[in-house]
């Protein structure tokens, strides 16, 4: 029941003032416009990109639109971690009775729920696009592969707030991940599209867990695919939470506030 | 005295960015991938596909990212446009029109983020440096020239814009995915215009000018735009337009503005 109040809340919110809610409406459609358009430009002049024809191309940004759309809220989570250790935030969980580390990640688990209702509609339009040459089984596997990309962003961002316990600043670095998490996590192109060495680097990486996993469900495109990526993505989440177990188990004796 | 204001307002920018120096470096380093991906996008693509996209070559594309740089960096200078909502409904423009300076130079001034301006244009310089020792680069100085203008000119005309639907905040209230849905436009820098139907073309270059300020000035540069003179008159104009709409809804705009207490 609290996680649909909290949905409740989040709606009240979102659709508060009506000139963002339509402006935020229109922009998801028109970023997949203009996907559509680049590629058919770039069509003009190729029948196949990396074994990849314009429909599979098409197809896979769609997908990538719905996985953004759903790990949005979740790219916040560092920002969280810091605010809470710089600003003095953290004292109200240490003297309770519950885990950070656990209590941060479950109030992330909300907003996603809501961000994906309006994702639904992308990703309606790109089963109707498939016109069902997808089975029902590389559907669910892309859902639960979505989700536990989900888990795994959320780690990534824990481990990087909890650098703030001994960095003054973590965002630049944050930035930088960002950066190069866009090209190889298959978020940017289909990792096939890359030269060789990279693609392979790209497809073992932590950040290909977040994209180009869930997407291999549904389409091949190269490297690690199908249920070999989902298991790469187990173990990735693993890595990412012990990692950020372990942060949190050196560093919260350095944590320190005043007056609160 | 609006003088004065305004390059006070330049030196606590300068130095609340200055306060963790670090930042500055990784600053340029966070610029130098992030615009570096979107070069290694099109080396790839282009890589795979063996063939240029019509007028474009690795090059040219590697310019076009290149040339977002510097309408980033005007962008950073006009950067109260972005917080402008938040103020107007928060009521804190009140402490811009009860004094006797001009609230609209206050306002930009205070937010301008002239250190992150200075950012881009100095990873422009080096990326071009880098890009050049790969590519080649070969120019005519009269279309360097041009270049400049186009650039310039552009940049100019979509911060008005900008700055217009900033001033919609003052009727709507919040607008941060209005601009959420201008900067989905904003998408079309990284790619040639041309690749894109002729219709869209003409809206990107005369409706919402982001061509204006990615392939139009790249195009120019390298001396593949057939009617340079035509298209940097109607830059002018555009320019205009723009301007005077922006001068009369900021007279609008004030006269609409209530807060309560304060």
């Amino acid at each position: 029941m609290s996680i649909i109040n909290l949905i409740r809340i989040e709606l009240k919110e979102v659709t508060h003032f009506r000139m963002n809610l339509y402006a935020w409406l229109l922009s998801h459609p028109l970023q997949l416009l203009i996907i559509y358009l680049l590629w058919r430009g770039i069509f003009q002049f190729t029948d196949a990109v990396a074994g990849l024809g314009f429909q599979d191309v098409v197809m896979y940004y769609f997908l990538v639109h719905f996985i953004n759309a759903f790990l949005s809220s979740a790219y916040s989570v560092n920002y969280q971690v810091w605010s809470d250790i710089n600003e003095g935030g953290l004292d109200k969980y240490l003297c309770r009775p519950f885990d950070y580390l656990t209590v941060i990640s479950t109030k992330n688990l909300a907003r996603p729920c809501v961000d994906a209702l309006f994702a639904t509609p992308v990703l309606a339009v790109a089963v109707w696009y498939s016109q069902a040459q997808y089975g029902v089984s590389s559907w669910l596997q892309f859902f639960i592969a979505t989700v536990v990309s989900l888990l795994i962003l959320i780690e990534i961002q824990k481990v990087i707030g909890l650098l703030s316990l001994w960095l003054e600043k973590v965002f630049g670095l944050r930035d930088i991940l960002f950066s190069i998490m866009m090209l190889l996590s298959g978020q940017l192109l289909p990792l096939s599209i890359l030269p060789g060495w990279l693609g392979s680097i790209a497809s073992y990486s932590p950040f290909a867990a977040l994209f180009h996993a869930p997407i291999s469900q549904i389409i091949d495109t190269g490297g690690v695919t199908g249920l070999a990526a989902m298991q790469l993505q187990l173990f990735w989440l693993v890595v990412f939470a012990l990692l950020g177990k372990g942060l949190w188990v050196i560093g919260r004796p350095k944590y320190q506030s005043l007056g609160g | 005295m609006d003088i004065k204001v305004f390059f006070r307002y330049l030196q606590m920018s300068f130095k609340d960015l200055s306060v963790f120096r670090s930042d500055f470096v990784i600053s340029i380093l966070h610029i130098l991938i992030y615009q570096g991906i979107f070069i290694i996008f099109w080396d790839a693509l282009l890589g795979q596909l063996n063939t240029n996209l019509g007028v474009w070559d690795k090059g040219s594309l590697a310019l076009l990212i290149l040339v977002g740089l510097v309408f980033s960096s005007v962008r950073m200078l006009f950067f109260g446009f972005t917080t402008m909502s938040e103020k107007v409904i928060n009521g804190d423009l009140d402490k811009y029109l009860c004094r006797p300076i001009s609230p609209l130079m206050a306002l930009l001034a205070e937010d301008t983020k002239i250190w992150a301006a200075g950012h881009s244009l100095l990873t422009c310089s080096i990326l071009f440096v880098l890009l050049n020792e790969v590519y080649s680069f070969e120019f005519e100085a009269s279309n360097f020239v041009l270049f400049v203008f186009s650039i310039v000119a552009g940049s100019l005309t979509l911060v008005l814009m900008e700055g217009c639907i900033a001033l919609s905040a003052f009727w709507f209230g919040n607008i941060d995915k209005l601009f959420y849905l201008i900067n989905s436009f904003s998408d079309f820098q990284r790619y040639p215009i041309t690749l894109f139907p002729k219709l869209l073309q003409h809206f990107l270059i005369y409706v919402l000018p982001i061509g204006l300020v990615s392939s139009v000035p790249v195009m120019i540069l390298m001396g593949s735009y057939g009617n340079s003179g035509v298209l940097l008159l109607a830059q002018l104009g555009l320019l205009g337009g723009w301007l005077l709409l922006f001068c009369w809804l900021w007279r609008c705009a004030l006269r609409r503005y209530d807060s309560l207490g304060g």
